[in-house]
């Protein structure tokens, strides 16, 4: 038989010795190793045939060290003898480790006589736990051991246990303990991270910082702790960690203790809440606009107006043909400012999109046609339906694609190609997706691609504030609202509109459109239903019956009126007998005759219990007004009318 | 032919009486439409011009009140937009009895050109 190859690990000299000496007049080839780490090395640079091993020792201890050659596919089946000094006081660590053959260190003489009947039983091939730990006869426990036994397994459990990662390096900076939590960061097994030296498990962002530390500390240079903070986190695969290293003296030398700290998740909370900040900031800032919008667009067109109307006088009346020109200037810089005018009265909330159902591929498509007629730039419309039927405002969606497709010749410089994809989405999934606020609910999602140079992701933020241009300013007047009307129409239409960042470079759009808002056939169908709604207006004042009726009409509604309270009654009785009953009855309070007020309320309330009614008067603060609902109405709206007012009534009564 | 023309804005006036005038008509202004009326009494328009927004809706109850009294009186109301926009209000008007709407800013031509239009022939 060869030579056998025997490594003695303890941490006493005097123990390695004995046993080398009885080893080596067994005809073994003997090497000894201080502790875990040092046996790690000795095994690394060549395999023994056996090991005996100390449990107590420093760095990696005796139990770490058996795991480490059970679990090591290369390492398993060398030969595993332990030689515990706590055999008495901790009978199951010595067993659990799986060993070939367990000694209790007791008199030598004894000792002896087990390391040689390990050897023996190697010889001759007995693998495999025996369950026995030999030398036991004579041995008495000590209580002090296994108090201290017991302590450090409790502490053993906390360590493991606990959400921070923690590891311990030696002086060398390589690692000798790491706990569960620290397993998971580094994405090793235990047995690969264990005396690996910290800088091949670190980023290679970090190594810079750790090997000069570990150097000064080497040199005994006083050094505060390494840490690698919040603000500048380790990236360990996917997640972003902290990592805090202390050294602590020991003797002469020192040991490092390291917390790792997992901040992936407060990062990403904290980004999310800065993006969903942004987000209302922008809300907030476009409903301040649109409030603007509402009052300047008025004046400004008022202005225009009078402007307008002497500059086309002053034309026709001169004589001067130079000062003819000068005014015919003057009325195309009129023209341009009416249309942006009439654009940001688009911003305004009392603007009201006018809807109808309108093709939505046919309409993109004949608006890039036009947009894209004298450029280079080919357009490409993907969709697996054949068209969607959508109920918007024909002229606020064509100003979307017209705007979108204005930017995108502009970025182009006129060559290029742009794509639009169409289909339906989830609004949940795709706020999860794109991590931005979508509608939520069924979408029409619209992806609008340029082949451009894209947007800088640092202005990604900035894309739909008014007058934000990539461009450079002033090179066309009225441009700077482009984005900002697209976002306004969408947010009219109940949808968003977001810029993604494209990898590959270009521009990319992405427009969603709820899908309540869409009308394919059968959803046709159902929408008119909803929009038969029936609602009664009893006012005898033509200048308040019929703008209410315009509006109620403008949100779908069949409006009847009637002009006093005998009429109404009259006519609500006839269409609850054929099956028609209203769905809501507006009722001005101040009718001639001094009939209206509640008394017309309960005339109608007894033909049906069931009628909705709304009390109408210019008086908020009459007593029914206040107090409607003991009065026999649902709600009370004051006079003079909004249409978000309105709005609100259709939403939530029909 | 007269023109009566109503709008609480004097430089809206001002401009609506030349082009009005230039068009060889004779023009009454009032600022309401409570003058306004009171104007026709004294001299009868054949044709009013009145802003539709002006404070309490006063442009729709003129109209109302107008046609009410006088049916074979034309009338071209105009709207630059309010609290709704005109797109709510301009179909109400017509609905009221305005033979014409026309919206801010508008051509001078045009407005002539409706003028002209429903004196002659409508």
């Amino acid at each position: 038989m060869d030579e056998i190859h025997a490594l003695v690990v303890d941490n006493s000299p005097v123990i390695r010795k004995i046993l080398s000496y009885i080893l080596e007049a067994e005809g073994c080839r003997v090497e000894t190793a201080g502790n875990g780490l040092e046996a790690l090395d000795c095994i690394g640079r060549q395999r023994p045939d056996i090991i005996f091993i100390d449990l107590i020792m420093p760095k990696i201890d005796g139990e770490k060290l058996g795991y480490i050659v059970r679990n090591t596919p290369e390492l398993e089946d060398i030969f595993l003898v332990i030689l515990s000094g706590v055999a008495l006081e901790d009978y199951e660590i010595t067993l659990r480790i799986g060993a070939d053959v367990c000694i209790a260190k007791g008199p030598m003489v004894t000792m002896k006589e087990h390391v040689v009947a390990a050897l023996d039983r190697f010889r001759r091939n007995q693998r495999g736990q025996t369950g026995v730990i030999h030398g036991l006869e004579g041995l008495h426990a000590r209580e002090v051991t296994s108090e201290l036994l017991v302590s450090k397994k409790h502490r053993e459990v906390i360590l493991q246990r606990m959400a921070e990662g923690v590891i311990e390096l030696d002086n060398k900076g390589r690692v000798v303990m790491v706990n569960e939590a620290a397993v998971g960061l580094f994405g090793l097994p235990e047995v690969k991270i264990l005396s690996s030296p910290l800088v091949q498990l670190l980023p290679a962002q970090a190594n810079e910082r750790f090997i000069t530390w570990l150097d000064r500390l080497e040199r005994g240079d006083a050094c505060g702790p390494l840490f690698f903070s919040y603000d500048d986190p380790l990236q360990l695969g996917t997640q972003q960690v902290t990592l805090n290293l202390v050294s602590v003296a020991e003797g002469s030398t020192f040991f490092v203790i390291g917390i790792l700290q997992n901040v992936t998740r407060r990062k990403v909370l904290e980004q999310r809440q800065r993006r969903l900040e942004g987000e209302l900031q922008r809300i907030r800032k476009l409903e301040a606009m649109s409030l603007m919008a509402g009052g300047i667009s008025h004046d400004f067109n008022n202005l225009l107006t009078i402007i307008r109307g002497n500059v086309e006088m002053a034309r026709y009346v001169c004589q001067q043909e130079n000062i003819g020109q000068m005014l015919e200037e003057a009325n195309k810089a009129i023209s341009l400012a009416t249309q942006l005018i009439h654009q940001f009265s688009t911003f305004s909330n009392n603007y009201v999109p006018q809807k109808s159902q309108v093709y939505l591929l046919a309409l993109i498509a004949e608006v890039l046609d036009q947009e894209l007629a004298h450029t280079d730039i080919c357009f490409e419309l993907h969709c697996k339906e054949n068209d969607f039927i959508v109920n918007v405002d024909p002229h606020l969606v064509q100003q979307v694609f017209v705007n979108l497709a204005s930017n995108a010749v502009d970025a182009m410089a006129g060559v290029g190609r742009i794509d639009v994809h169409v289909d339906r989405v989830n609004g949940n999934e795709e706020s999860v997706r794109i991590g931005q606020l979508v509608p939520k609910g069924e979408l029409i999602r619209l992806v609008f691609t340029d082949s451009g140079p894209g947007i800088p992701l640092k202005s990604l933020d900035q894309v739909f504030d008014p007058y934000f241009s990539t461009k450079q300013k002033g090179a066309q007047k009225g441009m700077g609202l482009g984005l900002t009307i697209v976002h306004a129409i969408a947010k009219k239409h109940g949808g968003s509109v977001h810029i993604l960042p494209v990898r590959e470079g270009g521009c990319r759009v992405v427009l969603y459109f709820p899908l309540h808002e869409i009308a394919d056939a059968e959803h046709r169908l159902a929408h008119r239903q909803k929009q038969g709604r029936r609602v009664l207006i009893i006012d005898d004042e033509a200048i308040v019956r019929i703008p209410t009726k315009k509006m109620f009409e403008h949100f779908g509604c069949l409006v009847t009126e009637a002009l006093n309270v005998e009429e109404a009654v009259t006519l609500y009785r006839s269409e609850l007998e054929a099956g028609r009953p209203f769905d809501l009855v507006l009722l001005d309070l101040h009718m001639p005759r001094g009939v209206g007020k509640a008394d017309v309320a309960g005339e109608i309330l007894a033909v049906d219990p069931k009628a909705a009614l709304v009390a109408v008067s210019g008086d908020r603060n009459s007593m029914v007004m206040r107090r409607y609902g003991d009065y026999g109405f649902v709600f009370a709206m004051e006079k003079p009318f909004t249409i978000e007012t309105i709005e609100e009534v259709v939403n939530r009564f029909l | 032919m007269r023109i009566l023309v109503i709008d609480d804005d004097d430089q809206m006036r001002t401009l609506l009486r030349q082009v009005m005038e230039w068009a060889g008509y004779e023009v009454m202004e009032a600022e309401n439409g409570r003058e306004g009326m009171q104007k026709h009494l004294k001299q009868p328009a054949d044709l009013v011009i009145t802003d539709l927004i002006m404070p309490e809706q006063e442009g729709l109850e003129t109209i109302t009140s107008l046609k009410k009294a006088y049916p074979a009186i034309k009338i071209i109301a105009i709207s630059g937009g309010g609290r709704i926009g005109p797109e709510a209000y301009l179909p109400a008007a017509q609905e009221l009895g305005a033979d014409k709407v026309f919206t801010k800013p508008f051509d001078v031509h045009e407005l002539a050109e409706a003028v002209r239009e429903l004196l002659h022939h409508g």
